[in-house]
């Protein structure tokens, strides 16, 4: 008989990868961003480089509604950020 | 069996003059132990009332003037190899006995050498002269022991196979090879000299003192069957470098040791070989010795195998003061000339991360926060769907 070793069943901790970390950011009233706060530092958007849209599990309660934008700042580098459709909040996230 | 008995009194007393010859006709004492509860471990002869084992306060109050100086054990035992190795030239048959003392088998190397006397004599210039060894040649190991210990130095002293009863007789029982508690006791029972036990009957003796009191009585007696154990030579490969100005910095540190191990795999006696521990021995400014061995776990058999694992091994180390010099010695050689690989390469490489997180379990108490990258959903467009970081478990 297998003894009971009374701990909670599982493969140990699985953490997501590259998961989704907050940002401010400023949006115009097209939703779109107009500054990004990294730090103490707000930075006004220069241009928007790409943008592309995820729309992901309808059928669930809380679906995936993402819009992406490679933004190119005025300090010169470039980020990826997404604004989730369904809370309305920025993240800023690796997308390759 | 024919033995001489090489005897160098106050090794260490000797070994640090050869080096500090300013010291000469001075007072000086070699200390051991830890700060707290020194002691002496030698002294010169001009440090008047001061013996081995006495407490330091104790040495300093009877020698004021005394220069102290701590133990050097490496230097001394470097001192004693080269003696042995020296000895090793004169005779086949050599056995390394107590620091400073060492017997040497004759037998058979009269004819090559013209006579004993000049056998004697080569013996004897083997050691260097400022370390004063005596000689004592006779048929067992404890008799020459003896005879060189009633010696003077730089000098020979024979005693003959019907001369021994004569030459032990007045001898005190502290010259036999017995522990102190047994020596006193032959005293309380009145027994003061090697003559008076030889006298005795082996039965009572034997009785009271056991196979020590046998051994006491037939050395005693002349009867000394101990056989000659060969000494071994280590093989080892050594290289030193001073440095320009005492440093105190690790990364000249690890500078001056790869520099050394470069010149020690580049010398004949590492070619096609590998070695199995590396000592590291540095003299610190107004200090003891900086001494630390590494145990390969896999022998090597190059510069950058060998400098990487001493790397990793000294990272964080904390020097004790600067260090004025380093000292490199590469030791447990092998005929190794090449690891046998797996042919289950990734077994084997498993097996080995497997060690090494049972190493870390033990050093954190804990799993180790080791994870491994694993493809969940590659194809998802939801970036922190696509992979995982799950615990490693090899």
């Amino acid at each position: 008989m297998v003894k009971n070793p009374r701990e909670t069943p599982g493969v140990g901790a699985i953490r997501p990868l590259n998961p989704p970390v907050p940002i401010v950011v400023r949006e115009d009233e097209h939703h779109r961003p107009e500054t990004v706060t990294l730090g103490r530092n707000r930075l006004r958007v220069e241009n928007t480089e790409d943008q592309w849209e995820i729309d992901e599990e309808w059928w669930r309660i809380r679906p995936t509604s993402r819009a992406y934008y490679d933004v190119l700042l005025e300090d010169g580098q470039t980020l990826t950020i997404f604004r989730d459709a369904v809370s309305g909040k920025w993240y800023q996230q690796r997308y390759e | 069996m024919k033995v001489a008995c090489v005897l160098v009194t106050h090794l260490p007393m000797k070994a640090e003059l050869m080096r500090r010859p300013d010291l000469r006709d001075r007072p000086v004492i070699v200390t051991e132990g830890p700060d707290s509860k020194e002691v002496v471990l030698d002294s010169s002869p001009e440090a008047k009332g001061v013996v081995p084992g006495m407490p330091l306060q104790e040495a300093m109050s009877r020698s004021k003037a005394a220069v102290l100086l701590r133990v050097d054990a490496s230097h001394y035992e470097s001192v004693f190899t080269k003696m042995i190795a020296s000895l090793c030239q004169r005779s086949p048959l050599v056995e390394k006995g107590e620091m400073g003392c060492a017997y040497v088998g004759l037998d058979g190397l009269e004819k090559m050498y013209g006579g004993e006397t000049r056998l004697v004599a080569s013996v004897l210039n083997a050691v260097p002269h400022n370390l004063n060894p005596r000689v004592g040649v006779a048929g067992g190991k404890f008799m020459a022991y003896v005879a060189a210990l009633s010696g003077r130095g730089g000098q020979a002293t024979r005693v003959s196979e019907g001369g021994t009863a004569s030459f032990l007789r007045d001898l005190t029982v502290d010259a036999l090879p017995m522990p102190w508690e047994d020596r006193a006791r032959l005293r309380r029972f009145g027994i003061h000299t090697i003559g008076h036990l030889a006298s005795m009957e082996l039965g009572p003796i034997q009785a009271q003192f056991g196979p020590a009191g046998r051994r006491a009585w037939e050395l005693a007696n002349g009867r000394d069957l101990s056989p000659l154990v060969p000494h071994k030579a280590i093989d080892a490969v050594n290289e030193y470098v001073t440095f320009p100005a005492p440093t105190v910095t690790l990364d000249a540190l690890l500078v001056a040791t790869e520099l050394l191990l470069g010149r020690a795999f580049a010398r004949p006696a590492l070619r096609s070989r590998y070695v199995r521990m590396a000592t590291l021995e540095a003299k610190v400014m107004l200090g003891a010795p900086w001494i630390r061995g590494v145990a390969f776990r896999d022998a090597v058999g190059g510069k950058e195998m060998a400098a990487r694992t001493l790397r990793a091994t000294l990272d964080g180390t904390v020097l004790p003061g600067p260090l004025e010099d380093l000292g490199l010695t590469l030791s447990g050689l092998t005929g190794e000339s090449g690891i046998q690989a797996s042919l289950f390469s990734d077994m084997r490489r498993q097996e080995q991360l497997r060690e090494m997180m049972r190493q870390m379990e033990v050093r954190l108490r804990a799993k180790p926060p080791v994870f491994k990258v694993k493809d969940i959903e590659p194809w998802s467009r939801i970036p922190e769907r696509r992979q995982a970081l799950v615990q490693f478990d090899p």
